[in-house]
């Protein structure tokens, strides 16, 4: 199965670009693929818990980032962008997975393409 | 493997792709902004090889003696051949 990486460096709701990583992702999950999504820099900020679009008229990302991990899309955060955006291990949506740069560096060697966003 | 960098050494972006490129042990190619990289002292943690367009550095001014030595000057088709020869590409940080 081929294993295509997205990376989002991108803070969510500022512009398409968290939005295009979740479609994309979840495009890539349901055509067969094995998908790891990868948030780092201010796209760490979609891992946050609780984001509420109620009155806004946009799409709740979060919720959104939930249905990949429900899918089986393989979702982590950067461990330091999480402290520099000051957001809690505890304090990220269920499912998504903290990991170490190290740890992102080899899953990207290993990975058949990858996506930034 | 090899790594494009096209953002300014002062941006998340750069430092984010410099530094996945020296924990993946790839090299990197330094476009546009990223050609700032190839300033003294701006690659100290970085140990793969790298190179940097050289339209890109004479266009924002950047003479031989500001740069560090061992970042290597590439035209277009060295771009080319050196994407071609890479097993993997990343990109675009």
């Amino acid at each position: 199965m081929e294993h295509i990486a997205m990376i989002l460096r991108k803070p969510p709701y500022g512009d398409i670009n968290a939005a295009e990583a979740v479609r994309h992702a979840l495009g890539g999950v349901s055509g067969e693929f094995k998908v790891s999504l990868i948030m780092t820099d201010g796209g760490a900020l979609l891992a946050k818990k609780g984001q509420d679009e109620t009155g806004t008229g946009f799409t709740n990302l979060g919720a959104a980032l939930k249905d990949c991990i429900d899918m089986d899309v393989e979702v982590l955060v950067e461990q330091s962008s999480l402290m520099e955006n000051n957001i809690s291990e505890g304090d990220i949506v269920d499912g998504v997975r903290v990991a170490s740069i190290d740890e992102i560096a080899q899953l990207l060697k290993k990975a058949d393409s990858t996506m930034i966003f | 493997m090899l790594v494009i960098i096209r953002s300014a050494p002062n941006t998340t972006e750069g430092k984010r792709g410099v530094t996945l490129a020296e924990r993946m042990g790839a090299d990197i190619v330094l476009l546009q902004n990223g050609a700032y990289f190839a300033q003294k002292d701006n690659l100290e943690n970085f140990s793969g090889s790298a190179f940097v367009l050289a339209d890109d550095k004479k266009l924002r001014g950047l003479a031989a003696g500001d740069l560090e030595e061992r970042v290597k000057n590439i035209d277009y088709g060295g771009l080319i051949d050196l994407m071609a020869r890479s097993d993997k590409v990343l990109g675009m940080f």
